[in-house]
């Protein structure tokens, strides 16, 4: 494509060329997304706007200091911002060698399978919710930050009705506890059942919004459900739960022994309710208070 | 993964953010290919 000589030529390398850089801006930008790192992105493109006009203007001395703190700034950046920059690029790498599951996230998940069927047995309310490729930061730091490794004796202390974190969400990344009592989005879809609860809707309405899957488990009814791409399937048997499990990770979640109901003295007592449907919050801390 | 799902996962799941990186790219692109970058 020509242009009267002023644009360059676009060839089908160009536009190769083009979507590829615009996949990495993508993959960047969503990464931090709703991040505090988003935040300092917003600062560093004002900052190079303001060196841009100054150019532009001749402010000689606003252009020289910029240009003087600019060098400094990316190692700043590289510091702050180090852990980020290790997940990201095992992330890529994880995606680059197509590797599934971990002995270790099998093991996980299974735990989750274990914990939703104590928590059905004891008619304890919980939400899980399992990140797969679609970043769940926005929410996680709309909680209490865990990063603990997943277990089932975790999930089973946190949910006690009795812990200050059994109010929100669990959000589990790999074999990992990365925060709880987050607060998610809740569903506003009309179709939705009556009987549906704020637990159900939050479990919905992060699974619209994004590829997560959510386990939620009813304390009114003791009910297993597992909500993907803003649907959900009631009433699940644990033993179908796995089956989903490991069909929706594309990983061999093992059948374990599966632990019998704690008694109610352990502390997961019945006394809370669900909480009403119909809120109008967009964000809500499901089953408990807003 | 029906046709829908596919849409939703890979198509309008982050629009805007798709849209402005595509942006990004053609404006960068055309900033290198003109020669005000180097």
């Amino acid at each position: 494509m020509h242009a009267a000589g002023v644009w360059p030529h676009l060839s089908v390398v160009s536009v190769l060329d083009i979507l590829l850089v615009a996949f990495i801006i993508y993959e960047f930008l969503a990464q931090i997304r709703g991040t505090r790192a988003a935040l300092i992105l917003v600062g560093a493109s004002v900052a190079a706007l303001v060196f841009y006009f100054s150019r532009v203007l001749g402010l000689t001395t606003l252009n020289w200091l910029i240009s003087r703190i600019f060098p400094y700034a990316a190692f700043i950046v590289i510091v702050i911002f180090a852990p980020e920059i290790r997940e990201a690029l095992a992330r890529l790498g994880r995606r680059m060698t197509l590797a599934s599951s971990t002995a270790a996230e099998a093991d996980a998940y299974d735990d989750i399978v274990m914990a939703a069927n104590l928590f059905s047995q004891n008619q304890t309310g919980a939400l899980i919710v399992i990140e797969r490729e679609i970043g769940l930061r926005t929410y996680v730091e709309s909680g209490v930050t865990l990063e603990a490794h997943l277990s089932y004796d975790l999930l089973a202390t946190i949910f006690r009705p009795s812990a200050p974190l059994h109010d929100g969400a669990v959000i589990v990344h790999g074999d990992r506890i990365v925060a709880a009592a987050c607060f998610l989005p809740l569903s506003m879809n009309p179709v939705l059942s009556t009987q549906l609860g704020t637990r159900h809707r939050a479990g919905i309405g992060i699974t619209e919004e994004t590829d997560a899957i959510a386990i939620i488990v009813s304390e009114e009814t003791g009910g297993i459900s597992l909500a993907v791409a803003g649907t959900m399937e009631r009433d699940l048997t644990v033993e179908r739960l796995r089956e989903r499990m490991s069909k929706l990770l594309r990983r061999y979640v093992p059948p374990t022994p599966l632990p019998t109901a704690i008694a109610n003295g352990r502390g997961m007592d019945e006394s809370e309710t669900e909480m009403p449907m119909g809120s109008s919050d967009s964000h809500s801390k499901p089953g408990g208070e807003r | 993964m029906t046709g829908r799902d596919f849409l939703r996962r890979y198509v309008t799941h982050n629009l805007g953010l798709k849209i402005l990186s595509l942006l990004l790219a053609v404006g960068l692109w055309l900033a290198i290919s003109m020669g005000k970058l180097h």
